[in-house]
């Protein structure tokens, strides 16, 4: 198991550098700012599970960049300082070393993100919300799940070039597609067949799903089927049945390619 | 038993071949020196042993095990300081040595491998901030972890003082005295001498010699320098000496004329030169060093 060596060593140097540090810090002052505001703006009843919902779109804003600062450094870096050749010379697989990245950095950002939302918790039920406990555990995995995919993705950038200003260009062209441009190009594309008329169809059902697989949509479906109290008459491909294997896709995909094409690619 | 067996090892990087089908085989207990001109295909080589890079073509093996395809096995019974790795960010060199002994999962004090280099004063401050030769302690430090079965040093002695550079030797003597097998690579052709037992020579990406010292002088004719000190040395005293049968290159260095000949051949060069006109002011023989045996294989290439 020695991708939990390689993990504690890149946890130990993440929470020793500055900027991450006040990153996580900043992460956990986001989360408890909107567990006391909620309480003040949102419609009652006040639950852990609702708080959900409310915090989604607070977490779909700050967790990719987050997530993405965490990962994009993990293996380019030493790759062009020389440093990864080190890393290689112990008896360790190049799966097993872009894994143990992965799980050191997204081990920081999961932590921050158990104790924000520990905070938040007491902030939400404190005087008068309830707490749901299954739910609000199952919030924070989702939580800690979706900070998770965006390390991945960093890790996946910088395990796929070989320095780290390529990897830092192409985690935040990453960001920018799939946080922005995505949901910009469905929402175009859909109000223009609306304009045409085309309100129904194979057509209008493809773009909806298209603006389903992003990992920010599905994050927030599942967040919200997790506040709901009931299962909507919403199409499926706007419930948990579409956004938990894209969500899923999401996390495991990236990171999967990448590995498998370090694995076999000339150090040199 | 064979340690490092290579078979017909080829590399390509697009138009240019490092490696053009290097056999080598290296037995256990060994010390092995790998040299060869800048550009020779030594680091490919390496990279090759240590999975960094797949072969293009051919085969190599450590222990038995696929370098590519068996890497995490190979390593596990190899020490290795690679050539032009810098230290992690942020780590002392004494959590360094205690990367290397968790990730090999050995119990050994860290306090005692860096004494073993010499480090151990500068054990807590962060290897970013070591020197060159610091940086290469270090790295033996990590490789010598474990105890492995296989040290792979490339170029271990740069950025070493000469009592670096000693201390270094009187460690792998150490290792070879317990059992250890040793691939050393190094430009430093002083250095090889001291400590291989067995040499092998590349150039241009292809293995142009392996022998022994000894057997690397015999096939240069038994490996005899003669030293002249004659009284003008110019093109044609070159050539005279040249052209003697016997001799394998002769050339001029501070005033006097090295030639690498035969035992047969010496007397011959000085009959040559004086029938040339030139008068001989002092002559002496010298057993070909290795520097001397390795412009001789590579037709002048320096190391």
């Amino acid at each position: 198991m020695t991708w939990r060596v390689i993990a504690r060593r890149d946890w130990r140097l993440l929470l020793d550098a500055r900027l991450p540090k006040v990153a996580l810090v900043g992460l956990i002052g986001v989360v408890s700012m909107a567990a006391y505001v909620y309480p003040v703006v949102g419609t009652a009843p006040i639950t852990t599970s609702r708080f959900g919902a409310f915090v989604g779109g607070w977490l779909g804003g700050v967790l990719p960049p987050i997530g993405v600062l965490f990962g994009y450094g993990a293996i380019a870096r030493e790759h062009e300082s020389g440093a990864l050749r080190l890393a290689l010379s112990m008896p360790h697989g190049r799966p097993t070393l872009v894994l143990g990245r992965f799980v050191g950095r997204a081990g920081a950002l999961g932590s921050a993100i158990v104790v924000g939302m520990g905070i938040a918790g007491v902030l939400v039920v404190y005087p008068f919300g309830t707490l749901q406990p299954l739910r609000f555990l199952a919030l924070v995995l989702l939580s800690v799940a979706h900070g998770a995919l965006w390390v991945g993705i960093g890790v996946a950038a910088s395990a796929l070039v070989a320095t780290n200003r390529r990897a830092l260009v192409l985690g935040v062209v990453a960001l920018f597609v799939l946080v922005i441009v995505w949901d910009a190009v469905t929402a175009g594309v859909e109000a223009g067949l609306v304009a045409a008329g085309t309100t129904d169809g194979p057509l209008r059902t493809a773009v909806r799903i298209g603006s389903q697989l992003d990992p920010g949509s599905a994050f927030e479906t599942l967040v919200t089927a997790l506040a709901a109290s009931d299962r909507g008459a919403g199409a499926w491909y706007d419930g948990p049945t579409l956004a938990l294997p894209v969500f899923v896709g999401w996390l495991l995909g990236p990171l999967s390619v990448a590995m498998l094409r370090f694995e076999w690619r000339d150090l040199a | 038993m064979t340690v490092i067996n290579a078979k017909g090892l080829s590399k390509r990087y697009g138009d240019v071949l490092a490696l053009d089908r290097v056999d080598l085989t290296v037995e256990a207990g060994e010390t092995f020196g790998f040299l060869g001109p800048n550009g020779a295909g030594k680091s490919t080589f390496i990279d090759i042993l240590l999975g960094f890079v797949t072969p293009s073509d051919g085969t190599m093996s450590v222990f038995g095990h696929d370098c590519r395809d068996e890497g995490v096995a190979v390593r596990e019974r190899v020490g290795v300081l690679p050539e032009g790795y810098a230290p992690f960010d942020g780590l002392s060199g004494r959590q360094h040595v205690e990367y290397a002994i968790r990730s090999k999962d050995v119990n050994e004090n860290p306090a005692d491998v860096l004494s073993r280099v010499g480090l151990r004063d500068d054990a807590a401050r962060p290897a970013t901030d070591y020197s060159k030769g610091m940086r290469q302690r270090l790295a033996l430090a990590m490789a010598l972890v474990g105890n492995p079965d296989l040290l792979v040093l490339d170029e271990p002695t740069t950025g070493l003082d000469p009592n670096g550079a000693a201390e270094m030797r009187t460690i792998l003597r150490e290792e070879t005295e317990r059992g250890a097998t040793i691939f050393f690579s190094s430009h430093v052709l002083e250095q090889v001498e001291a400590v291989c037992d067995r040499v092998g020579i590349l150039q241009n990406g292809r293995l142009i010699a392996t022998d022994t010292i000894a057997g690397l002088r015999d096939a240069i004719g038994g490996g005899t320098k003669l030293v002249i000190t004659p009284d003008r040395v110019d093109h044609e005293t070159l050539d005279a000496v040249g052209r003697v049968d016997g001799v394998e290159t002769a050339v001029e260095r501070d005033g006097a004329i090295e030639a690498t000949c035969t035992n047969d051949a010496k007397m011959d060069a000085l009959v040559e030169l004086h029938d040339a006109g030139v008068e001989v002011v002092n002559f002496r023989t010298e057993e070909a060093s290795l520097e001397d045996m390795f412009v001789e294989f590579t037709g002048g290439e320096r190391a």
